[in-house]
């Protein structure tokens, strides 16, 4: 994924396109790895005998398109093999090619565009249509020409075709046959294809290319990758403090590459939140990001049936995996029905499934900003579950003192009165909610926050969430009357003092104790498990074997800092014991 | 040696299999025709590769795909094409002068027929045919100095397609016409037939099981364990990957029947993982390709294998093919008989080889020596953690 520096980032990390043969170049600091072996595989091939056809599969957002970019540059730039070999690299979308002699057409059109020896070869084409009796005779004879005129020019050629699937998809299963064939045959050309889908025909035994390219599977980012990244954009917007966060805070990184599953576009628009460099701009730059994606996403929605729908959004609004039985309650469909959709919606890549050791899999919306863009734009005003993903990266990516920090700065700056409106409550909904911010900085940041909004008279100030103080008295109170003797902690912090109070009885092994008490009703009113979910897995995590599957609902992003409570617990146990 | 994954193999990316080479060398000597039945991704076609580009004295290749030609007219017409443009023929000719002379006359009938530029269909059926043309030729052309082999890939697809196409009669036709040219040859010309669907299945239910009765059937064996063990070290050691010696033999255990496919598809995850990670492969990587091998397939594509029985079968017969295929997930391996035994014994009474046929035909499992495995030892895998339980 290539940066650039200022505001225009958020049009280039859409369009890769766009930019210039040496922006993206420079800005190619990721997939390295693989790409030097893709490369590797070109340069040591001479195209003599048929050769490895590939496909570049991942999620939108991966850098798939950047890659085929970053190929097709380099064999430009590479003079042993400039001489012969000539990349051509299609649109991203190709409507016109419906039949296989449109793809050969199509070939010599991108050909004669860009190498002028090849001048009029789609017009010798079109011209003698006419004279075949069939558009299959047609098309056999257009391949054996294309590939006469580039061998009289001694060129071959390496086609880089993005939405591969999208364009066999639309031949005839005859007409993919033969392509099968001059794939397996012809020395003339290679391709290096790219989906952002599985092509189910690849695994499909029947199908003419079940098993038959080399799937290279672009996954998350890697730690080094996130890091390399990082440092790139932290070069492109000025930031040094994210060397310091790097060299000092790994976990932070870690959280975040976890969080956004490693996928660059949200690593890069997470990244643009955290500096929110122009006071809440970062979210006017995600609505706009939101805008781009709602015609893709909504006919997404659109495309599925009623009840899938329905189903779709009770995940989405879980964030982290759900059961079939959550959903099932959640949206009133008994477990069956919702088993049979969610099949369906798992072939079809919507959700992702979570395996346990039995047969009460979990269930996650696949691509995690397609799940933004959900909590987004279909979240309820005032429903704050709008931002967990937000609630859930400041959590991970802020210690205490950070989120303190960050939300002083934040009041101040509405104090200020200078910040996008909608942004001003989204950010202070967010760090309202995360674990670790004190409440008595909640209270505050609430307070100044309803105070903002009333005086641009928005009607956010109607939505915005009350402090926790309140809400949280009763379990304490609660407490504090079945444990007369420890009512030494009056002063301290009640969010604080319940964090205490749940690490002790996790250190004190007392299991059972501390699962009712997230189960008790009241506990439940409050949302205590989501309020302290680290520890509530820390504590699933001790009881594995009651509760097999419950520990593996966690989200990946929590992984760390649930591990971080498991150690620190076992040391305050040696300490304390 | 790349590592080339699904498609056919080439020239120094073949790993050489001999005994399957010299097998079919011994056939071929024989005068005999052949047909190399065996599962998709089992290396057929890269074995023709090799014949093609390395014959033995005396031998020649030409390659061709037939897969979806669904004419009897265009098969043959696309066959000339192959035959006459190929080297092959100028060799043919330029050994013996009798050649020369008939390839002459062949050529220029062929080339008759293409200069009226007709629909294949609208030839009159007075007109010779390209059908025609092929079997004088076979008549005439004997296997003196060189026997020219014609490797037909797919060629159950086109009979198939000509079934769909045109009917019953116009396959049994087509399939008669093809066995008479075969039977009519001087010998100069031999084919050997391959096909991922079995062609058996297909003239049985064509009822027409003498159109291939001369054909000599070659099974494709998988790689010895040593093999399999060269193999993957040439290849991680051309992908500069560091390995335990012990994390090659426990893979070659864990893909247990040894095609190259299958090694080829878990050394590339192999690779990725140790781009990814950096570790030297041991047993644990490979364990975790296999994890992600499966998983890549499991929820989209495998749930597919399974749900699709259901389709395939009435209730009845679909509880035996579960049975079947459990059986054979559990035991890897096991022999026609010892299935047929296990299955009587627990008082089965329904039409096991029409079963066990279907799923052949679909691709689940196939015989090999006399013994049933799964196509694929990672749908076995999967197979066996999910349904099996």
């Amino acid at each position: 994924m290539t940066l650039i520096q200022h505001r225009q980032t958020i049009d280039f990390i859409y369009n890769p396109d766009n930019q210039t043969k040496e922006q993206l170049i420079d800005g190619f600091v990721v997939r390295l790895t693989t790409f030097k072996r893709l490369f590797d595989d070109i340069k040591g091939t001479t195209l003599k005998h048929p050769e490895q056809h590939y496909l570049i599969e991942g999620k939108r957002g991966m850098g798939k398109t950047t890659l085929l970019l970053r190929l097709a540059y380099e064999i430009e730039n590479d003079d042993a093999l400039n001489e012969w070999l000539l990349p051509i690299v299609f649109n991203e979308e190709e409507y016109s090619i419906r039949r296989l002699y449109k793809l050969w057409e199509r070939i010599a059109t991108l050909l004669e565009d860009k190498y002028s020896e090849f001048k009029g070869l789609y017009d010798e084409m079109d011209a003698s249509f006419s004279s075949y009796p069939s558009e299959e005779e047609y098309e056999y004879e257009m391949f054996k020409m294309l590939e006469k005129r580039l061998a009289e020019k001694g060129k071959k050629l390496i086609l880089f075709i993005d939405n591969f699937g999208d364009i066999f998809a639309k031949f005839n299963r005859q007409e993919v046959q033969r392509l099968r064939t001059v794939l397996q045959t012809n020395t003339s050309f290679r391709i290096f294809g790219a989906s952002s889908k599985v092509l189910e025909a690849f695994y499909d035994n029947k199908h003419p290319f079940f098993e038959f390219f080399k799937v290279k599977r672009l996954h998350g980012l890697n730690k080094e990758e996130t890091i390399d990244l990082l440092l790139k954009l932290g070069e492109a917007y000025k930031q040094d403090q994210i060397k310091d966060i790097i060299d000092t805070q790994m976990g932070r990184i870690e959280a975040l590459r976890r969080l956004t599953g490693g996928v660059i576009r949200t690593i890069v628009l997470l990244f643009e939140i955290f500096i929110d460099q122009k006071q809440g701009s970062a979210f006017s730059d995600l609505e706009a990001i939101l805008d781009r994606v709602t015609p893709l996403y909504k006919h997404r929605m659109d495309d599925l049936p009623a009840q899938q729908q329905e189903i779709v959004e009770a995940i989405a609004f879980a964030w982290d995996a759900v059961s079939v039985s959550e959903i099932s309650q959640k949206t009133r469909i008994v477990s069956k029905t919702v088993s049979a959709q969610l099949r369906q919606m798992e072939k079809n890549e919507i959700i992702t499934k979570k395996l346990t050791n039995n047969k009460n899999h979990f269930y996650q919306i696949s691509e995690r900003f397609f799940n933004i863009w959900y909590l987004m734009r279909h979240g309820r005003k005032g429903d704050k579950r709008k931002v967990i993903w937000l609630v859930r990266f400041l959590e991970e990516w802020c210690d205490e003192t950070e989120l303190v920090v960050r939300t002083e700065r934040h009041i101040s700056q509405l104090r200020a009165g200078d910040y996008d409106i909608r942004g001003a409550y989204l950010m202070s909904e967010a760090l309202a909610s995360t674990q670790s911010l004190p409440t008595k900085n909640q209270d505050e940041l609430l307070k100044v926050t309803r105070n903002f909004l009333k005086e641009n008279n928005s009607e956010y100030a109607r939505y915005l969430s009350e402090p926790d103080l309140k809400k949280l008295e009763e379990p304490i109170v609660e407490y504090k009357t079945a444990n007369p003797k420890n009512n030494d902690s009056e002063e301290t912090d009640h969010k604080e003092f319940i964090n205490s109070y749940l690490y002790f009885l996790l250190i004190d092994k007392q299991y059972k104790t501390l699962y009712e008490y997230f189960n008790h009703p009241k506990a439940k009113a409050l949302h205590l498990k989501d309020q302290f979910k680290p520890i509530w897995y820390a504590l699933m995590y001790e009881m594995q074997e009651e509760y097999p599957n419950e520990y593996l609902r966690m989200g990946e992003e929590l992984e760390e800092t649930v591990q971080e409570i498991i150690a620190k617990v076992e040391q305050m146990r040696v300490d304390y014991a | 040696m790349n590592n080339i994954v699904g498609q056919p193999v080439s020239g120094t990316d073949y790993f050489e299999r001999d005994i399957i080479t010299r097998l079919i060398y011994r056939r071929l000597d024989s005068g005999s025709n052949l047909f190399m039945a065996a599962p998709r991704r089992v290396g057929k076609t890269s074995i023709m590769y090799h014949l093609r580009d390395n014959p033995k004295e005396g031998y020649a290749f030409i390659y061709l795909a037939t897969e979806s030609i669904d004419d009897a007219e265009l098969y043959f017409k696309r066959l000339f094409d192959a035959l006459l443009n190929s080297e092959v023929v100028s060799r043919k000719v330029k050994a013996s002068e009798k050649s020369k002379g008939i390839f002459e006359v062949i050529t220029d009938k062929v080339k008759k027929i293409g200069a009226f530029g007709v629909e294949i269909e609208l030839q009159s059926k007075t007109e010779e045919k390209y059908s025609d043309i092929f079997l004088e030729l076979m008549k005439k052309l004997d296997n003196e100095h060189v026997r020219i082999v014609m490797m037909i890939d797919e060629f159950p697809s086109t009979v198939e397609n000509i079934h769909k196409k045109n009917g019953e009669t116009a396959a049994v036709h087509f399939l008669k016409l093809n066995r008479t040219i075969r039977q009519e040859s001087s010998g100069g010309i031999q084919f050997i037939y391959t096909g991922s669907i079995g062609l058996p299945a297909i003239v049985n239910r064509l009822n027409t099981p003498e159109s291939i009765n001369d054909l000599n059937q070659v099974e494709i064996p998988p790689l010895s364990p040593e093999d399999g063990k060269l193999f993957i070290e040439k290849l991680l050691n051309s992908a500069k990957v560091p390995y335990e010696s012990t994390a090659i033999d426990y893979l070659l255990e864990k893909i247990n029947w040894l095609m190259p496919f299958f090694i080829q598809l878990s050394v590339q995850e192999l690779v990725d993982l140790y781009d990814q990670n950096k570790t030297k492969i041991n047993s644990e990587v490979v364990d975790r390709a296999f994890d992600r091998i499966c998983n890549r397939r499991n929820n989209t594509h495998f749930d597919s294998y399974y749900n699709r029985l259901r389709d395939a079968f009435s209730e009845e017969d679909y509880q035996l093919a579960l049975e079947i295929l459990n059986i054979i997930a559990e035991r890897n391996k096991l022999s026609k008989e010892t299935l047929f035994e296990q299955l009587q014994s627990k008082g089965e009474q329904r039409d096991i080889n029409a079963v066990i046929e279907s799923l052949e035909y679909d691709g689940y499992i196939n015989l090999q020596d006399g013994h049933y495995t799964f196509n694929s030892p990672i749908l076995q895998l999967w197979w066996n953690k999910y349904i099996r339980v």
